[in-house]
């Protein structure tokens, strides 16, 4: 119980370090979405020695350390945590466990569901000679537990893997699956949504049946005239974009752009191979 | 085993002499011998036997009343190592049970987390607590390097074996 009260107060610790900290690329990004959520700047926290210590950091120097770097934060459309184990309560306790663990530090939780048991019979033979009739039968149970978490950046996707499989228990064990949204503020090879900031949007009611459909075939509406006339501009990965078509793939490269109905101007779409 | 093959071949041949001589030569198998377990069981004897919890319960009771005396994720679908853990597993159990001797009250856990080898024993208190550190240390420091990861011991004493039921 003593374990448990402390585990909340250091992820607390650790969250308020973390929004200080380790997302300023990400928050500059959100900022520029217009996200709801409330970002500290670089402003250090209120982070007192007792609490260091309690998580084991010795001076502030080590806590500094934490860079802040140029380069844009690799963004994460759904963070799947898939454990395995033998023992269906402890395999409870650990969803408990990392659910607050995600509440604690802010990330969203989308949802915490149990895939079905696997078991693995095996019918052998209960005598070393002869009797064949007479068998002996064991069987390995398995059971599994997903947490999804949706929308989360690289860095404190990292911080709270970090976290969770330092406290995996014993006879555990953890697949992790991360779907990617490109990172934000650079135009890649595989997809990016390119479209100016200030640019206003307008619906798309027709179809236009142009040649590059062919290439992405997706149920996206753009136009081919409107693609044309507008060029690339400051890049800014829009998150909510992003997670409307989960099923966008390296190959097909077609992003469809969240249209507002009220909005006069275009968007459109880059094809990119 | 060999007396209830040997009684059951007795039975076998008086049935068989009994048929073949009202000419009919089927054989009748009519022991319950072989159909009974004998994997981890103490069998039901006088009532004077001191048994522990983990020795009263039998295999199928693992996961309902028992817990795992190994614990690592080899077993689980789709990770492999198995016969690697076992191996380990074996060899630190006879390790200690021969650092030790005569001191442990139950058998050994052992758990594996990450690159972490943890034992976790149960032991009476025979010796005085220094040689009990001492052996603690020896221990870790041998079996560390002969596996090649950090190994710790989590030691309980009890002052005599704890008994569940006398069988």
């Amino acid at each position: 119980m003593a374990a448990c009260v402390w585990s909340v107060r250091s992820v607390r610790v650790l969250s308020e370090i973390i929004h200080g900290h380790v997302l300023p690329a990400a928050a500059a990004v959100r900022h520029q979405a217009g996200s709801s959520r409330s970002l500290h700047g670089a402003r250090a926290p209120a982070v007192s020695a007792r609490h260091l210590k309690q998580l084991g950091v010795t001076s502030l120097r080590s806590l500094s350390q934490v860079s802040l770097s140029e380069e844009p934060d690799a963004l994460y459309q759904k963070l799947s945590v898939r454990v395995k184990g033998h023992d269906r309560s402890v395999l409870d306790s650990f969803e408990f466990f990392a659910s607050l663990a995600a509440r604690e530090l802010g990330l969203s939780l989308e949802r915490a569901f149990e895939p079905r048991k696997h078991t693995e019979k095996l019918t052998l033979l209960k005598s070393v000679h002869i009797f064949k009739k007479h068998r002996v039968q064991y069987e390995t149970r398995t059971h599994h537990r997903t947490i999804e978490i949706s929308r989360v950046t690289g860095s404190s996707a990292r911080v709270y893997l970090e976290y969770i499989q330092r406290n995996l228990p014993e006879g555990v064990a953890m697949e992790v699956t991360k779907v990617t949204a490109a990172s934000a503020g650079q135009t890649q090879s595989c997809f990016s949504i390119t479209h100016s900031a200030c640019l206003l949007y307008r619906p798309l009611l027709k179809r236009s049946r142009n040649t590059s459909r062919n290439r992405c075939g997706t149920r996206a509406n753009w136009s081919r005239a409107v693609s044309e006339q507008h060029t690339v501009s400051a890049a800014g990965l829009c998150p909510l974009t992003a997670d409307s078509h989960p099923n966008c793939d390296r190959q097909s490269v077609c992003v469809y752009m969240e249209t507002v109905k009220q909005m006069h101007l275009f968007s459109f779409l880059y094809i990119i191979k | 085993m060999a007396t209830s093959l040997v009684r059951q071949t007795k039975l076998l041949s008086i049935v068989t002499s009994q048929l073949s001589s009202a000419a009919c030569f089927r054989n009748i198998h009519c022991t319950a011998a072989c159909l009974k377990n004998r994997a981890a069981r103490i069998r039901v004897a006088k009532g004077d036997k001191p048994v522990t919890y983990e020795q009263a319960y039998h295999p199928h009771h693992i996961g309902h009343r028992k817990g795992w005396l190994s614990q690592h994720t080899s077993n689980l679908q789709g990770e492999d190592g198995a016969a690697e853990r076992v191996v380990e597993d074996v060899f630190i159990r006879r390790f200690m049970y021969g650092t030790f001797h005569g001191c442990l009250a139950d058998e050994i856990v052992i758990k594996r987390r990450g690159n972490l080898l943890v034992i976790c024993a149960v032991m009476i208190q025979k010796l005085l607590p220094s040689k009990f550190y001492f052996l603690i240390g020896y221990t870790e420091e041998l079996l560390s390097h002969f596996y090649k990861c950090p190994v710790k011991i989590e030691m309980q004493t009890v002052e005599e074996k704890v008994v569940y039921k006398y069988l």
